[in-house]
């Protein structure tokens, strides 16, 4: 059975808060690659540049890697035509300026490789959750062309996968993820929720589907 | 600046702080009967019975966990403790909001809060009741499982202050070989383990020769540990030594020691979410829990009522509620939570009451009738 490789597209905060956890004591740009097809679009790319001298040092070596990796920036040609006629008419009302660029251009990427048969589906990896509730989450509503993810569900992913990956590693992985500042939890917050209380809903969500997970795996 | 003269109010000061007052002889407890009741067994409890336990203490910000801390440290506010049982100690401390070095940092404020000299005087009391040094040495060993670690702490009892001074810097982990030699010690207080037994020795000292005397009846020592929710931001190398640390600190006390944990969450009764911040280990060694969850307008009526009383000048013969009407209390529960897009609490109730009261005042009507429902209902508020 083939041993292929899961796609993902993913954004720049999502690689962020990546390079802040490590699975089997491996820094993020040794085991990103290790478990998933790492794709990204050019303007996720750009904008990482950018900034680049705030980045970590295992921030700086992710994006050396896609820097270096050919398949790792996506090859597409109707972004820009896609973003214009499609996605700025339909779904994203606001003029298209640099800001969630990177989010517009992954779903139009994500749209033309899986219409032009390159890859059956595609996995968005985006924690901008502003830019998930305004268009990216009602897109995919209406056209099914795979899914969107955040970091939280991608480790869950993860963990069902791979059998080297133990259940205490996912959880450590899991809280390192969960309690960085800029995670977005604001999905699991209710009316008069503080921060901190969507923070531990999140956690106790995240936490309870890998125990689920690691019954599944143990059961398997 | 004109302030509100609360006297003209019928009141001697201003009932609504906001942030719990630190001074526990000043505070007053006022409804929420039941929690109070919960407190008060299981002080009652602590103090009669040698066993340590663990009490979860849960609610919504401003729920009332801190100023219940404050108020039972006071210990006339605890209740018939019997003949012959000292009064408890209380520690309270609140929860490092970074994880880094936590444990190290909560270790740090257990101790200064107890202080250097009650820690020296109860040294002292042990020694004394001793004929020999081996004898009060044996002790403490006993205490902190380490021939170093009870040097270090009878080192504290010493006449000479520069000894004492550097028994405490040995204690907070300063580790110079002069500092060694000089102490005749081969390790100093480091690791999380060390901590966890120089407070269990600290604990038993405290519980045993507090201000120097021996007890026949053992002192009950409350350790109140304040913001826990903080572990969420925890990352998972920090967290996991945070809560072995007081999981552990449990374990090498069994006696004598009352720990509360206090934690700030939406929804007091989801124990299994809180458990995944606590993590299962502490949770298990939980005896007893407290909740506050949000209030009912009825107990919301009878806090304020009971909070006013407490205030009340002698001799006044106005309303419970006053300056409000009961007509002004019913609106100001039904509105507090969309007013203050906050769950009704102690806090809320308190500060929306004195939103109101400070309205009034400028707009000048306060001291001329009380304030009722149509004043309520006028009042456009915008929150900060």
């Amino acid at each position: 059975m083939a041993s292929r490789k899961l796609e993902i597209l993913i954004d720049a905060n999502s690689l962020s808060h990546l390079s802040r956890i490590e699975i089997n004591r491996q820094k993020t740009d040794k085991w990103l690659w290790k478990y998933l097809q790492v794709m990204t679009c050019k303007s996720v790319r750009d904008e990482f540049f950018t900034k680049v001298n705030e980045r970590t040092s295992t921030e700086r070596s992710i994006w050396k890697k896609i820097d270096k990796t050919k398949s790792s920036v996506i090859s597409v040609k109707r972004i820009i035509a896609l973003e214009k006629k499609w996605l700025s008419q339909d779904y994203y009302k606001k003029s298209l300026k640099k800001k969630d660029e990177g989010e517009r251009h992954l779903i139009c990427a994500a749209v033309e490789v899986v219409k032009d048969k390159i890859f059956s589906q595609m996995v968005i990896v985006s924690d901008d959750f502003t830019a998930r509730n305004y268009f990216m989450d009602k897109v995919l509503e209406d056209i099914q062309f795979g899914q969107i993810w955040n970091t939280p569900d991608l480790l869950s992913y993860l963990f069902l996968i791979h059998d080297d990956i133990s259940y205490e590693n996912a959880e450590n992985a899991m809280i390192d993820l969960i309690a960085i500042e800029s995670m977005s939890w604001r999905k699991f917050k209710d009316k008069y929720d503080t921060q901190q209380d969507a923070m531990i809903k999140m956690r106790g969500y995240y936490i309870k589907k890998l125990q689920k997970i690691n019954s599944l795996k143990q059961k398997y | 600046m004109n302030s509100i003269n609360w006297q003209k109010l019928g009141l001697k000061k201003n009932p609504f702080k906001i942030v719990p007052d630190k001074e526990g002889e000043k505070l007053v407890w006022a409804g929420f009967k039941e929690n109070k009741k919960k407190f008060e067994k299981i002080i009652t409890d602590s103090v009669s019975s040698n066993g340590s336990k663990v009490i979860l203490v849960v609610s919504r910000y401003g729920g009332g966990k801190t100023h219940s801390s404050y108020y039972f440290s006071n210990s006339e506010n605890i209740p018939n403790i019997s003949d012959g049982y000292p009064s408890p100690i209380s520690i309270i401390v609140t929860s490092p909001m970074k994880g880094n070095d936590a444990t190290g940092e909560l270790f740090k404020n257990i101790v200064e809060k107890i202080k250097w000299r009650n820690i020296e005087g109860s040294v002292r009391g042990l020694r004394q009741a001793y004929q020999t040094d081996a004898e009060s040495l044996n002790v403490l060993e006993s205490w902190t499982n380490s021939e170093d670690l009870a040097r270090l702490l009878w080192l504290m009892g010493d006449e000479n202050p520069d000894i004492v001074f550097l028994a405490q810097q040995a204690i907070f982990g300063q580790n110079t070989t002069s500092l060694k030699n000089t102490l005749r010690i081969r390790r100093v207080v480091s690791s999380d383990t060390d901590r966890d037994n120089a407070l269990s020795g600290i604990f038993m000292l405290l519980a045993n020769y507090a201000d120097g005397k021996a007890f026949d009846t053992k002192r009950r020592i409350f350790l109140w540990i304040d913001e826990l929710e903080s572990l969420i931001y925890y990352t998972a190398k920090e967290y996991r030594p945070f809560t072995q640390f007081l999981r552990q600190l449990y374990d090498v006390t069994p006696n004598y020691l009352t720990m509360f944990l206090s934690f700030s969450f939406s929804d007091p009764s989801d124990f299994q979410n809180i458990e995944i911040v606590l993590g299962q280990a502490l949770m298990d060694r939980t005896s007893t829990s407290i909740i506050f969850d949000e209030a009912t307008i009825e107990q919301g009526k009878e806090y304020l009522s009971e909070l006013l009383s407490k205030y009340r000048n002698d001799g006044f013969e106005g309303g419970k509620y006053s300056p409000f009407t009961e007509d002004a209390i019913d609106l100001l529960l039904e509105r507090a939570s969309a007013i203050l897009e906050k769950p009704i609490t102690p806090r809320t109730i308190g500060k929306l009451s004195l939103n109101i009261i400070s309205e009034a005042f400028n707009q000048g009507v306060l001291y001329e009738k009380q304030i009722d429902a149509k004043f309520i209902d006028s009042i456009k508020f915008i929150e900060d």
